[in-house]
């Protein structure tokens, strides 16, 4: 951050495009907490888009709307919240940094460049969220969890409006995110989902991070469509699921350990699938 | 400096000047509040915990300029030697200070707890210290401290 000579306070959407339209070399800041410590050598002018109006958080008929600079703590008291996925994404805000860093750290922030530390991009897999953006030509677009993880995170100058979770209260949700002590960066995060259906999984959603990019694991999904929830093969469930990941480097601890860690962590998901179908 | 930072900051109007890719912390540390502590600059250890517009937050990972037009409330805010804050008073009556580096960073998350929720569990107070380490005793003191805090704040002691 040595070259930001200037930070700049727009009060609407439209002034903030502008001021990014005016200087390439721009970064929109909301919390700050990783912006602050990092190495944005190239920025100059930092945007400040934390007094725009997009903190409100709204209960519609199919979704949970939650604007992009509300912070995790407001998302973790919001009655609204608790209610998308019968409360996992509740449990995700609360497993993410401690007290201070999630009064600071905004849902935009959290899923706009798709770090692998990060806990929410598994969320908006799993619950098939939408994110509303808008970009410097004031065009406003939707696009799908999965098209935001593919494309590797929002463009630069596009600011994220919100995202509309589908409560999903008929699927069964997990979230697990794995970590020395429950403040640490997590070596491994997990989301799951599945819809039953008369004992049987009718369609599926699991997503990890950190142990490797923020993915879908679409094999396993496919091979539990159709499996009738009783008769599940955990075993040969866990080794796929290992098999169909590429567990990345960290200097912190073993690729041994943490494939064996995907597996046990699944594998309690289903167990706890198991026992709630019954 | 090429901004000026109009904050409020234990109750009175300053006009700071400030450069835009300043740390509030090393403002605040310029300024005189020698009780945000510097620590491991990174966002981890809390012992730099200050309440911005009422919620605590690590002033090591917020640049000075995002406090524009904010209420921000330091230790030296909160009490003083002759007459503390009744949490300063549990944290001195329960024992629980050390070498006392993440004390004031650790009394602010208290405070953050207490003026929004008067009764809180034992849970409760864990995770609202959660951002804050403590190398020298350990955290049952403290747990105990703000639980003790409680019932003054709220006026039943």
């Amino acid at each position: 951050m040595k070259n930001v000579t200037e930070y700049k306070y727009p009060s609407n959407v439209s002034q903030a495009l502008s001021l990014f339209s005016e200087q390439k070399h721009s970064t929109y800041i909301a919390g700050g907490t990783h912006l602050a410590s990092g190495n944005r050598n190239n920025t100059i002018r930092l945007i400040d888009i934390t007094r725009l109006g997009l903190n409100e958080i709204k209960d519609g008929d199919e979704n949970i709307e939650v604007g992009a600079t509300t912070t995790i703590t407001d998302m973790y008291n919001s009655p609204i919240v608790k209610k998308v996925g019968k409360g996992v994404l509740k449990k995700a805000c609360r497993l993410i940094g401690d007290t201070p860093l999630r009064n600071a750290i905004t849902l935009g922030g959290n899923i706009a460049r798709l770090y692998t530390w990060a806990g929410l991009p598994v969320m908006l897999l799993t619950l098939d969220a939408e994110i509303e953006i808008i970009n410097p030509l004031e065009k406003t677009y939707s696009v799908e969890a999965v098209e935001h993880i593919t494309n590797g995170g929002i463009r630069d100058g596009d600011i994220i409006l919100n995202v509309k979770f589908p409560q999903k209260n008929s699927w069964f949700h997990a979230y697990e995110k794995f970590a020395l002590t429950t403040v640490d960066y997590t070596w491994l995060t997990m989301a799951f989902a599945a819809e039953v259906k008369e004992g049987q999984i009718t369609d599926a959603r699991l997503a990890v991070s950190r142990i490797t990019k923020v993915t879908r694991i679409t094999p396993v999904e496919k091979a539990l469509i159709g499996q009738l929830v009783s008769q599940l093969d955990l075993e040969k469930l866990k080794s796929l699921l290992k098999s169909s990941v590429d567990i990345v480097q960290d200097y912190r601890v073993s690729k041994e350990y943490r494939s064996q860690l995907l597996g046990v962590i699944f594998k309690r998901m289903l167990q706890k699938l198991q026992e709630e179908t019954q | 400096m090429s901004q000026i930072l109009h904050v409020i900051i234990n109750g009175t109007s300053k006009e700071i000047p400030i450069e835009p890719d300043e740390l509030l912390l090393d403002v605040l540390r310029r300024e005189g509040y020698k009780g945000v502590k510097r620590g491991c600059k990174e966002g981890t250890c809390g012992t730099c915990t200050i309440l911005l517009n009422d919620k605590a937050v690590k002033s090591c990972i917020l640049l000075a300029a995002q406090a524009k037009n904010c209420s921000i409330i330091t230790i030296e805010g909160i009490g003083t030697r002759d007459n503390p804050h009744p949490i300063q008073q549990a944290f001195v009556d329960e024992g629980v200070v050390q070498c006392g580096f993440c004390i004031p960073g650790m009394i602010l998350s208290a405070k953050n707890l207490l003026d929004n929720n008067p009764n809180p569990t034992k849970d409760e107070v864990k995770m609202a210290l959660d951002g804050n380490l403590c190398r020298c005793t350990g955290y049952s003191g403290q747990i105990k401290a703000v639980l003790a805090a409680a019932p003054v704040m709220r006026g039943e002691k």
